[in-house]
């Protein structure tokens, strides 16, 4: 009778010993790690193209201690964050206000210019498109060898400025040239560059260690 | 501008192994992942294998319904599946305005903890966030079961957390479905005969990560002293939905419906009983392959 007691003993705990010993499935342990997270961020560049195609858009800026304390809100931590990089540029029209729908922009060009240090570069040029097509649309343009090298550089200032807290912000503005056609009439749309970036830190997770 | 889904997926894994074990709490505040939703698929998809491998397990043990014999049990089950290495890596999709310059794979919520930086045409560049470096995949339930009326028995599973602090809200479980007996109707069959349907929700917080599981099988079992061994055949089908509002900004927000994943499932388990007590370990070959053992309580 012992005996057969015995074995039905061996019966139950045998598995769970296997398996636990192979830690399959055992009680899971928790343990700290830094995952790599990545926040992706954008700015707006807005044109408004009345009459004359030539128009200025509003100073962008990028405010270091609004970004900080949003990285840190995400658990970030800021002095691990070693990578911003410009991701993607992409533009759209906003707005189409005109009763025809044949307007269409040639030699579209965008120039970037950065407030603190008066440092500019083309971002597109030589564009010709359509308008309308555009209305809702975010598509990416055709873009300048040296117009990305110029946001990334920003972008190597905007980390440096993360870890050491000056300057506190970084302003640019965008200036456009080209011919709205027709001529004709008057032009009449809303248009914007938006400029995507990110941000890589790490973010301390507590896991289970299976 | 951010996403809180690398928390809500690391929240996933941690709820489920933590459900039946301890009271869960939220461990990270807040996340961000920066993908698109096409490589948001790619990134949580071992997650939804995971699930699909373990919520899918150890539900039926037993081929055996007695017909006219008021059973009951309670216990509980631990479900594990181990991750292969091609789990760990996605090849992901360029997202808009980006083309990368070489193919390169990224690390998927398993992943390494490393993200990567993939350059682009142009200058540009796009980084993935690294996943949680995770071997395997471990779930605990509680389950209830109640039969013996015309060779039917009802099962169920549940469980119900507040996340508390974590904002995230509540996360619930619940799985509901039986088995008929098949051998009742061919009473020279040599062995116990069950067909099983079983049905499984999981919602983390406000709609953020649910899960909907499906489970069929067919499972055969003897009873030889006090052990029994068991065969399934059946089918699972999962799907996973990801939706995370963005209320500052809705461009920003997610929701991504990852695609059925469907596949046959072959279980081989072994289950001892004596009187009040049950112990079983089973193998299975799903969405992905694991091993589940547990005990019941009941008669």
């Amino acid at each position: 009778m012992r005996k057969t007691m015995l074995w039905k003993l061996i019966l139950f705990v045998g598995p769970l010993l296997i398996l636990q010993g192979a830690k399959c499935p055992g009680i899971p342990e928790m343990e700290d790690v830094s995952v790599t997270a990545v926040a992706e961020e954008y700015v707006d560049l807005e044109f408004e193209a009345r009459g004359s195609i030539n128009a200025e858009s509003d100073v962008v800026t990028i405010d270091i201690d609004d970004l900080r304390e949003e990285l840190e809100d995400n658990d970030i931590d800021v002095g691990t964050i070693d990578t911003v990089v410009v991701h993607s540029i992409l533009y759209g029209v906003t707005a189409y206000n005109e009763a025809e729908t044949d307007r269409s922009i040639v030699n579209g060009r965008l120039e970037l210019t950065r407030l603190d240090t008066d440092e500019s570069a083309v971002l597109f040029d030589d564009v010709d498109v359509a308008v309308h097509p555009l209305l809702g649309e975010l598509v990416a343009p055709p873009l300048a060898p040296g117009g990305v090298g110029f946001l990334n550089e920003l972008m190597g200032d905007v980390l440096e400025a993360l870890h050491t807290g000056t300057p506190s912000e970084f302003a640019v503005t965008g200036a456009v040239s080209g011919q709205s056609e027709p001529t004709e009439r008057e032009t009449n749309f809303d248009w914007r560059v938006r400029i995507y970036y990110q941000v890589a830190g790490e973010v301390e997770v507590e896991r289970p260690s299976f | 501008m951010t996403s809180r889904l690398l928390r809500s997926a690391l929240l996933l894994i941690l709820t489920a192994v933590l459900a039946s074990l301890l009271p869960a709490r939220a461990q990270i505040e807040e996340n961000v992942l920066g993908l698109s939703d096409e490589n948001l698929e790619g990134y949580l998809a071992p997650l939804r294998t995971g699930l699909s491998g373990t919520m899918n397990a150890a539900i039926f043990r037993t081929g055996y319904i007695p017909t006219h014999k008021a059973t009951f049990s309670i216990g509980a089950a631990a479900m594990a599946i181990g991750y292969d290495d091609e789990d760990r890596l996605y090849t992901p999709v360029d997202p808009a305005g980006f083309t990368s310059v070489e193919q390169t794979d990224v690390p998927t919520v398993v992943g390494d903890l490393d993200g990567v930086l993939v350059e682009g045409e142009g200058g540009l560049s796009q980084v993935y966030p690294g996943g949680f470096d995770l071997d395997g995949f471990e779930i605990a339930v509680p389950q209830i079961s109640l039969g013996g009326l015309y060779g039917t028995k009802l099962t169920a599973r549940w469980i119900a957390l507040d996340l508390g602090d974590s904002d995230l809200g509540d996360f619930a479980y619940f799985g509901i479905g039986g088995q008929h007996s098949i051998s009742q109707y061919f009473p020279n069959l040599p062995v116990d005969l069950a067909a099983g349907v079983f049905v499984q929700n999981f919602r983390l917080g406000d709609e953020v990560i649910r899960a909907r599981a499906v489970h069929f099988d067919l499972m055969a079992s003897r009873q030889f002293r006090v052990l029994q061994p068991y065969v399934g055949i059946g089918y699972d089908s999962m799907e996973l939905q990801v939706e995370e509002e963005d209320e500052d900004d809705p461009d920003l927000s997610v929701d991504v419906d990852l695609e059925r994943e469907s596949n046959a499932h072959l279980t081989l388990g072994i289950q001892a009983r004596i009187p009040v007590l049950s112990v079983f370990f089973e193998f299975n070959a799903a969405a992905a392959s694991g091993f589940a053992l547990g005990v019941d309580f009941g008669m």
